[in-house]
């Protein structure tokens, strides 16, 4: 207390220049981020390589000729993935790729009404057990929903202009996989088989015999059920299968700081190095002598990594993302479907920043722990254990909170469009909590440091 | 060679960090496995159905986190005497280099060896303890399963020497650290991250290693046991030479 913190700061800052190791591992941080950004922008969006759409499903239907309803209530769902439908389908002709209409319920999405890949209405937050209920009057169609079968509540109309006399109607499944996958985050659901247990099926009027096609080729090693001639119940299983149209995802913003996890680990190391050398070399008895000011001489060092971290990091963001741009255009990331991101784009800069902060938080954290273990090697382990583990458990518990709890919750400041919890990408729809979180762990792992350093004897 | 493995033996069990590596390491398998056996149940992407559930492979997979304590305290046998100096007393006393890395390397893989027997047993026990009360049935002490699990031992050990060369020839502890688990932990998830990463990710030390583990759907896998345990005695053959070779030639 007797210097005055700017003093201290300047000794630190001394201190962090002239070590060689130091400044290789900052810059070789920020290298790893641009390589990395680098090697994931060329890799094309492979699940839209054949066609704009993915739309493969088991359906179970039959013609309609002129105007009409189908009615079904979806009895019970079995999907993971919070957007596996189970639901009706008014559909031009059963091949992929034809223009359709569905009404459905989803695990995690409520009822939905969408069309042609690119229509998606919300209806009710419900799931199955559902009544679900689509008209067609010459172009348009209009889903409905009910509790009970009696009471219909509309949930929208689609136009479908061009659309011919005689279509296929019917009832359908899907469980998503890949086809939900952000290119740069993997999809973190397991896929199982998607099963729709539908009862109270009934049509206008008495036509052509039921039929079941897999379309687009989402064949199943069991053959589908037999129908009876006018099937009341019906149950339809999709062993993996969707139905979504290519659309911007923000791959074009995530490509640049997806690999910034790479970046992570040498930055941790310096973080918890930055306080555990002077311990192991001695030095922290000289400091405190000069410095006696404990908690002066861990803040300083607090500001010095932080200032440092957050700036190469930052430009190392910046330089990944207008190196990958022009690579993402190659590969097919190109306007108007994945639209041109800009710099003056909020969202883009809140990633950006974001991912420094998170980088820099991350150093602090390790900062501290390093304070508390005093010990290299021990700081350096415990924190890149603490960092990893609970992403690494993550795919296999089955369920997102490992990744949403540990430290890395603050990649949720990466998020773009994202519905659902990715891999790498917690917190869904939520941006600062996960950040917030980190703020947490790195100010309790600061604060622990500071208390220990003023009781301990060097 | 005797005194120099007594000399290196009586380093290893009095320094407090890397005496108690060993006991962590197994400490650590043990409540990671089983905290893995009592949460598993049939129906998750690890076990879709009791009857295909690879249970010998669920109740080894502790050792992911346990291999952490082992792999750093071999990085730290060499590159500790960087840091305190004793490298130069070290050598003084057995100036063949070589020798020196040698007992370095004969002291590790015992103790990785005796802390990966002790866990395996253990893991086996939590598998018959706690495996019939998540609705799998017990591993069979059949020729599978005695596979998998000294395969695991074997795992530790050769891990641990790709962490001794990755030590001798960074000589940074923190370096060695981060470059270790990085290899062991980041990499198959950046390889997750990359178009055809599954090249990368297959040939990642803990995906390959760890292909030796597996006694059930052995083509789901991305690699096979015997490959993966070519890849990773590739990958400790070429730790150790590089760090022989940096050790050899470079004064400490």
């Amino acid at each position: 207390m007797m210097d005055g913190f700017p003093d201290v700061m300047r000794a630190e800052w001394t201190k962090f220049r002239s070590v060689p190791v130091y400044l290789g591992t900052l810059l070789g941080a920020a290298g790893l981020m641009v390589l990395f950004a680098v090697l994931i922008s060329s890799g094309s969006p492979g699940t839209y390589d054949q066609a704009p759409y993915v739309d493969r499903f088991r359906f179970t239907h039959r013609p309609l000729t002129g105007d009409g309803s189908i009615v079904a209530r979806v009895a019970g769902q079995r999907a993971d993935h919070p957007w596996a439908m189970a639901g009706v389908m008014i559909k031009e002709s059963a091949t992929a790729g034809a223009p359709y209409a569905v009404l459905a319920v989803t695990r995690g999405h409520g009822i939905r009404l969408q069309a042609r890949f690119t229509t998606d209405i919300a209806g009710s937050d419900h799931k199955a057990p559902h009544w679900l209920k689509l008209t067609r009057a010459g172009t348009v169609i209009t889903g409905y929903t009910s509790t009970d079968g009696s009471v219909w509540r509309p949930v929208g109309t689609v136009t479908m202009t061009g659309l011919p006399s005689t279509v296929e109607m019917g009832l359908f499944a899907t469980s998503p996989g890949a086809e939900r996958a952000v290119p740069m985050r993997p999809v973190l659901m397991r896929t199982r088989p998607g099963t729709a247990v539908f009862d109270n099926v009934s049509v206008t009027a008495p036509g052509p015999p039921w039929r079941t096609d897999d379309i687009g080729g989402a064949g199943s090693p069991e053959p589908p059920p037999p129908l009876g001639i006018e099937p009341t119940a019906v149950t339809v299983t999709t062993p993996a299968g969707d139905i979504i149209g290519q659309a911007d995802d923000g791959s074009r913003v995530i490509a640049a700081v997806a690999g910034s996890i790479a970046g992570l680990l040498p930055l941790l190391a310096l973080g918890s190095a930055f306080v555990t050398a002077e311990y192991e070399h001695g030095l922290i008895r000289t400091t405190f002598a000069a410095r006696p000011g404990r908690v002066q001489v861990l803040a300083a060092k607090a500001v010095v990594l932080a200032a440092t971290v957050f700036t190469t990091t930052l430009v190392a963001g910046l330089a990944a993302f207008l190196i990958t741009q022009p690579l993402l255009r190659l590969q097919g990331f190109r306007p108007p479907t994945y639209p041109d991101p800009s710099l003056a784009d909020p969202t883009v800069l809140r990633v950006l920043v974001g991912t420094a902060a998170f980088l820099t938080l991350g150093a602090v954290l390790a900062l501290g722990v390093g304070a508390i273990l005093r010990h290299t090697a021990a700081a350096v382990t415990t924190t890149i254990v603490l960092a990893m583990a609970p992403v690494l458990v993550t795919p296999m518990a089955g369920g997102p909170w490992p990744q949403r709890l540990g430290p890395l919750a603050g990649l949720s400041i990466q998020q773009i469009k994202e519905t659902d919890d990715a891999f790498l990408l917690p917190w869904a729809g939520r941006t600062w909590t996960g950040f917030t979180l980190l703020c947490a762990y790195a100010a309790f792992a600061f604060a622990g440091g500071c208390v220990l350093m003023r009781r301990r004897d060097p | 060679m005797r005194r120099a493995l007594r000399a290196e033996w009586t380093k290893w069990r009095t320094v407090p960090s890397t005496a108690l590596a060993p006991w962590l390491a197994v400490a650590l398998t043990l409540a990671a496995s089983a905290v893995v056996a009592a949460t598993a149940e049939p129906g998750t992407t690890v076990c879709p159905t009791a009857e295909t559930c690879d249970t010998v492979r669920l109740t080894l997979s502790g050792v992911q986190l346990g291999q952490v304590p082992v792999v750093v305290a071999a990085a730290l046998t060499v590159t500790g005497e960087y840091g305190t100096g004793l490298i130069g007393p070290t050598l003084t006393a057995v100036p063949r280099r070589l020798r020196v890395l040698t007992t370095k390397a004969v002291t590790v893989t015992a103790v990785a060896l005796a802390a990966g027997l002790l866990s395996v047993a253990g893991c086996l026990i939590i598998a018959r303890a706690l495996l019939p009360g998540s609705g799998l049935p017990v591993p069979p002490a059949d020729a599978t399963t005695w596979r998998a699990a000294l395969a695991t031992v074997l795992y530790l050990a050769l891990i641990t020497l790709v962490s001794l060369g990755i030590g001798a020839l960074l000589r940074n502890i923190a370096a060695a650290v981060t470059t270790v688990l990085g290899l062991l932990f980041l990499l198959p998830i950046l390889a997750r991250l990359l178009p055809n990463g599954h090249l990368l990710e297959k040939y990642a030390p803990t995906t390959a290693g760890l292909a030796l583990q597996t006694t059930k759907n052995l083509e789901a896998q991305l690699i096979s046991p015997s490959t993966g345990l070519t890849v990773l005695t590739a990958y400790a053959a070429a730790a150790t030479t590089l760090g022989a070779l940096r050790f050899h030639t470079h004064d400490p």
